[in-house]
């Protein structure tokens, strides 16, 4: 039955982009309000989508669960702004990166810049991820940061397998790591599920799943979000495979999100998924 | 050359406080200034060299700051060279970078832009919104603090310019197209130089283009030599660092660069120059109009890194000096400081010297006008004493208070030899001055004991009657111990003992002082026991000083004694004091000498007065002692006024002089008399002249009574009737007898002469007689001459027998008439003729005997007086004589003799005169005319005389009261005139008006 929604979405979509490339062969709408018109008209070319651009996208907790979340509602909103259409299909994060280097996606969704992904795709950031250690709740009396989790010898922490943290946790879980502390989880939602169920004594990440995967019971009585690194937020976004798109056009996919980010377009879509009070702390990075 | 000593021309001359002060004044001034200009050039060079290592101080500054800037600015160039902007071939990619590009720009305020130029000519320039200038030209949101430039290439190989504007947060805010914002960094000169480059380059300072900051800009390769990465230094740090380098008020400092183009100056405004094309371009040194400066820019390229240079009247040092900033770029410093300004500090310095000596300098002179004083006051006091001293004044003491022992000496000096010529003065004074000789011997003993100091003193003069030296004064310390009290014996010249010493010294002429054990019996020879005894002496010194006369004889000695206590040195007087005294003495003798003269003289005077007074008495018996009894009357009277202490002779005094014109003028009051001549004076009968004519009367008559007896006779011979003869010549005798017994009566003048006598007289004179013999021989020349005014008749001639014939009258020579305008102002009636003897005129004198003409003449002895004295040289003193003497028959009502004198005309004296003259007259025993008066009859006259207002009421009532007229009469009148004269009476007698 979810499938099947899925698909007549999916057809939707198709048949959506269809419409716009054929309305925006010759123009676009404007990029946003903010932005003054710029010196000539885009049109499809500007943003390489002569053809429909292939969208790979990941689980990843309030960004997409089960084909809703913020970078659902981007797409289609990018879909909206460029004409381009867009055919969105459903990855494992372990599996995006190999299909963009080998041109089976054009493009993807929450990606984060490696100098290795950076040799065949280009980056459009949207937001920040802020990677935080989520600890169960056991007494006020206890302090809740990454070197206090350390020191207890027997606590394992739960971590996404594939998923950059960051430098600064990455030193601590190497060690962590040498004394089998370690556990890897394919999916957040996993993740989340580990730490509920006790198998992990922590786990490390984005702070907006922790809005997202835990309830409001949840996050007030049994866990708790420490921000354990000062590294600033990571900042992700829009994976354009180099193959398909120019630095021009990355430029102008750029633009767009711009748009979206000064007419709170993306703000909004945020506060929808996750709630207000995560929302600033996620674009505003 | 005149007597009078010739002034000398006063010299300038400043009192020695003034020098004093003056001196201290210059003397620290000089220090002063000798430290002061020593301070000021020290100082000058101190400051010189301060300001050379100011300028370095400066320069090292500048350099260190330009330093910074560039050390963090290359810092930054190296890290924009190594960051991800080479790589970075989207927008987006290198606006990933703005994490790392805002914290460079917080880093490094003074950076105004970072920026990427990629050789294809596309551009992203950060830069902070640091003014509101800025914020506002480029429209920046409120909150936003980067704006990010970029020039990208589009799908379309279009160059996109946009403008993002992000707040702190790299929020962004805006984002534009800015189809004007066109850029090609390839066309730049950083770009190309960068590009042809290793390593950072920094361009030449120039205006920037977007924000019209001065500053210059580093660029550099990307570590891979892809793009060239550059920022925009801004140097208006530079720039205001420079402002706060002021080395003075109006000092100058400007940076320069290569060009000479002004990178940076305290007024940025001036720094630019507006171009055609609306840029703006940095100016020149020449442009930037500050003389002082462009003067320092000669200085660039010039071996010479200082110079001076005089700009309107102001002085101006100068310095240029290099500052190196990488590689072969340099900038230059030029500064210009006034010198006014800059040796300010030394002026202070000086000033601040010379307020704080001037406050020393007020405190020298304060101190040496006050410490000069203290030498000058008591200088001046002996200035002023010298002063006086010169001019004779010793009534002040010299006292003189000082610690300065030299001045103290001074005034003691001066106190001694004041006091020794005020003593010397003093004596000379006295011997000049003193009037009467034993006042004259008080005073030169008096002060020659206490010149010598000592105890008493004597002095003898030479008697040469007694043959000895008799004492004439003596003193005993303070007193003079006059007459027999004194008991101190005369000095023979021959004698033995102490007297011997004396007498030795005194015979060889030469002072001596003589000083032996106490000896009583010497003592008592000379009578000096007494004294010495008191003074409880073992020893007695005199000093015997010999007094001289004029030719150089003794003549008499000042002996000076001195009581020898017991612990007493010797009386010692230094040869000065001795030689003193021998002046003192000389002096002292030719002034003694000349007393006595004057004393001599003046006796002489008195005795000749007394003796032309007594002549006059003497000439007439019957005034005799008349000129010796008014003088002493007149000074009675003037001793009672003299020591009246109440009433009108109050203030009444006489001085000695005053008291010798007294004694002068009231002995010679009659003087004149000698001028009248003795039978008019003492004409007892109204016929007598030189005889009395009443003999020659009579013998007429006998002639006539002989002539009647010959009638008779011859009548008898010729037979007439004999008893008709006899009757007629009895008759006849008897006529005669009776006529001549009343010619004989009105002969004597005892009664008046009533008509009825004169008329008989004159019958009388109608008789009669013949004359047969010449009248005019055997007579005088005078007498002949007055009988030859009218011709001899012929003989025999019947003759009156009592005649007024024309030569019994006398004329006046010329030099015997008194005018009105005569020079002695008398205001006199005078007869027709000097003198008539008519025979029936002389007969007719109504009372007494003398006519007119001879009352004139008595009269005329007043004026004669008058004359007579006043033709005498007085001395100034004596110039009264003639006054007092002239006035006695002078009325207080001026109907008086011979000026006809008011009362307020007359002096006192004259006045008394009047009243002794007239008292003296009426009681006078000796007159011819008359009886003496008692002294009731004498003063009731005289009150008749007071209230007809002829005598002065005053003097008459004093002479009554003070009972002048009892010690008179006592010494001048008989008994039988003594009686009580009705003294109230005439004291209420009222003068008529």
């Amino acid at each position: 039955m979810r499938a099947q929604f899925r698909s007549a979405i999916q057809i939707c979509q198709w048949i959506l982009t269809c419409l716009f490339l054929m309305a925006g062969s010759l123009t676009v709408a404007p990029l946003a309000a903010a932005y003054n018109e710029p010196p000539r008209p885009w049109t499809l070319q500007d943003f390489g989508c002569d053809r429909p651009i292939r969208v790979g996208i990941v689980e990843f907790g309030a960004l997409y669960h089960n084909g809703v979340g913020i970078d659902a509602d981007l797409i289609a909103e990018l879909t909206r702004r460029s004409g381009c259409t867009f055919e969105i299909q459903r990855l494992m994060r372990v599996d995006l990166w190999p299909a963009i280097e080998a041109g089976r996606i054009d493009m993807a969704t929450s990606s984060i810049a490696t100098r290795g992904r950076e040799k065949f795709a280009r980056f459009v950031t949207y937001f920040g991820i802020k990677n935080m250690l989520v600890l169960p709740i056991i007494g006020s009396a206890h302090t809740y940061s990454l070197d206090a989790f350390i020191q207890q010898p027997h606590w394992r922490i739960g971590l996404v397998k594939g998923f950059r943290y960051g430098n600064d946790y990455d030193y601590h879980l190497k060690s962590l790591l040498g004394e089998n502390r370690v556990v890897e989880f394919p999916t957040q939602a996993i993740l989340f599920d580990a730490l509920k169920a006790g198998t992990v004594d922590g786990i490390l990440a984005p702070s907006v799943h922790y809005y997202f995967y835990l309830s409001e019971a949840e996050r007030s009585e049994k866990f708790t979000l420490v921000n354990a690194s000062a590294a600033p937020p990571t900042a992700s976004g829009l994976a354009l495979a180099k193959a398909r798109f120019t630095a021009a056009q990355t430029d102008n996919w750029m633009r767009l999100i711009e748009g979206m980010r000064l007419d709170r377009t993306l703000h909004r879509f945020v506060v929808r998924h996750i709630g207000k009070p995560a929302a600033a702390a996620f674009v505003e990075y | 050359m005149s007597l009078a000593m010739r002034r000398p021309k006063p010299v300038f001359e400043v009192p020695l406080h003034l020098i004093g002060a003056l001196g201290v004044t210059v003397l620290l001034i000089l220090v002063v200034a000798a430290f002061a200009w020593q301070t000021y050039r020290g100082t000058q060079d101190i400051l010189l060299t301060t300001s050379t290592e100011t300028t370095r101080y400066i320069r090292d500054a500048l350099n260190e700051k330009i330093q910074r800037i560039l050390a963090p600015a290359r810092n930054q160039i190296t890290l924009l060279a190594h960051s991800g902007f080479s790589g970075a071939e989207t927008l987006s990619r290198r606006l990933d970078e703005l994490p790392l590009i805002m914290d460079a720009l917080n880093e490094n305020p003074i950076t105004d832009a970072l920026y990427v130029g990629y050789p294809n000519g596309e551009f992203i320039l950060f830069r902070p919104l640091r003014t509101e200038a800025y914020r506002a030209l480029v429209q920046a949101p409120e909150s936003a603090t980067l704006l990010v430039q970029s020039i990208t290439q589009d799908a379309s190989g279009v160059m996109l310019g946009e403008y993002r504007y992000y707040d702190a947060n790299r929020k962004l805010l805006d984002a534009r197209f800015m189809p004007t914002y066109k850029y090609d960094p390839r066309t730049r000169p950083w770009f190309q130089t960068a590009s042809k480059q290793n390593g950072a380059i920094l361009t030449e300072p120039y205006v920037f283009f977007t924000t019209k900051a001065v500053g210059a800009t580093m660029a550099a390769k990307s570590a891979d030599g892809a793009v060239i990465v550059g920022l925009d230094l801004t140097l208006q740090s530079i720039a205001d660092e420079l402002k706060d380098i002021r080395i003075t008020p109006s000092s100058e400092l400007v940076l320069l660069g290569q060009s000479e183009q002004v990178v940076a100056y305290r007024d940025s405004r001036q720094m630019t120059a507006l171009q055609a094309d609306g840029s703006l371009r940095l100016v020149t040194i020449d442009e930037l109009k500050v003389p002082p400066l462009r003067h320092a820019a000669a200085l660039i390229g010039n071996t010479k890194t200082r110079d001076q240079v005089d700009l309107g009247g102001r002085k101006w040092q100068t310095t240029a000096t290099r500052i190196p900033i990488q590689g072969s770029n340099f900038l230059t410093m030029l500064i210009a400081i006034p010198e006014d300004e800059l040796y300010a500090g030394a002026r202070d310095i000086v000033e601040n010297q010379i307020v704080i000596a001037f406050v020393i300098l007020l405190a020298f002179i304060l101190l040496g006008w006050f410490g000069t004083r203290l030498l000058v006051k008591p200088i001046n006091r002996l200035a002023h004493e010298t002063k006086a001293i010169a001019e004779f004044d010793f009534e002040k003491d010299v006292k003189v208070k000082t610690v300065i022992s030299e001045v103290g000496d001074l005034g003691r000096s001066l106190r001694r030899m004041k006091k020794t010529i005020r003593k010397f003065l003093d004596i000379g004074h006295a011997l000049s001055a003193e009037r009467d000789f034993r006042p004259l011997l008080n005073v030169v003993l008096r002060e020659t004991i206490e010149l010598v100091e000592s105890d008493g003193g004597a002095i003898y003069l030479w008697h040469e009657q007694e043959g000895m030296l008799q004492p004439e004064i003596v003193r005993w310390h303070d007193d003079e111990m006059a007459g027999p009290d004194a008991h101190v014996k005369p000095l023979p010249l021959h004698s033995d003992g102490l007297r011997g010493e004396i007498a030795a010294a005194l015979s060889e002429s030469r002072i001596a002082l003589i000083e032996r054990r106490l000896d009583y019996e010497e003592l008592d020879a000379l009578g000096l026991r007494g004294f010495v005894e008191r003074e409880d002496a073992v020893r007695t010194a005199l000093l015997v000083v010999p007094l001289f006369n004029r030719k150089q004889e003794v003549m008499g000695a000042l002996i000076l004694i001195k009581a020898i206590q017991a612990g007493e040195p010797a009386w010692l007087l230094s040869d000065r004091l001795i030689e003193l005294v021998r002046a003192v003495s000389g002096s002292a003798g030719v002034a003694i000498e000349n007393k006595q003269l004057l004393q001599a003289q003046k006796d002489l005077m008195d005795a000749l007065i007394k003796l032309i007074a007594g002549a006059i008495d003497a000439k007439s018996a019957y005034t005799g002692g008349h000129c010796a009894r008014v003088p002493a009357l007149t000074r009675m009277l003037a001793e009672a006024a003299c020591e009246q202490k109440t009433g009108p002779f109050t203030d009444f005094n006489l001085s000695t002089e005053e008291w010798e014109a007294l004694d002068i003028g009231s002995w010679l009051h009659d003087c004149g008399k000698v001028t009248t001549p003795e039978y008019v004076v003492d004409k007892a009968t109204k016929l007598e002249t030189i005889y009395d004519r009443i003999h020659e009367i009579r013998m007429r008559f006998e002639v006539l009574k002989r002539d009647a007896e010959i009638v008779y006779w011859q009548g008898r011979a010729a037979g007439r009737d004999e008893p008709a003869l006899r009757t007629t010549l009895e008759q006849t005798l008897r006529q005669l007898d009776d006529d001549f017994s009343f010619v004989a009566m009105c002969n004597e003048g005892g009664e008046f002469m009533e008509p009825a006598k004169v008329a008989r007289i004159r019958e009388i004179a109608g008789r009669t007689w013949r004359r047969t013999l010449s009248n005019r021989i055997g007579l005088s020349y005078e007498e002949k001459k007055r009988m030859d005014r009218t011709p001899e008749p012929m003989l025999p001639v019947d003759e009156p027998l009592l005649a007024d014939r024309d030569d019994h009258l006398t004329h006046y020579e010329a030099k015997d008439v008194i005018g009105q305008d005569n020079p002695w102002g008398f205001k006199l009636d005078q007869p027709r003729y000097k003198m008539n003897r008519g025979e029936v005129y002389n007969l007719c004198i109504g009372r007494g005997t003398l006519t007119e003409e001879e009352r004139y003449r008595i009269n005329d002895h007043i004026s004669q007086t008058i004359i007579m004295l006043q033709s005498l040289p007085f001395p100034k003193h004596l110039r009264t004589v003639p006054e007092i003497a002239g006035g006695h028959h002078e009325k207080m009502n001026g109907t008086g003799y011979p000026k006809r004198l008011t009362r307020a005309e007359m002096s006192p004296i004259a006045r008394m005169m009047a009243i002794a003259d007239v008292f003296e007259a009426l009681t006078a025993a000796d007159r011819p005319y008359k009886k003496a008066k008692k002294i009731s009859e004498a003063i009731k006259i005289m009150g008749f005389m007071k209230k007809d207002n002829h005598l002065d009421p005053d003097l008459l009532d004093l002479f009554i009261q003070a009972d002048v007229w009892k010690r008179y009469a006592e010494q001048f009148l008989d008994e039988g005139q003594m009686d009580q004269p009705d003294i109230d009476s005439i004291l209420g007698i009222r003068p008529a008006a």
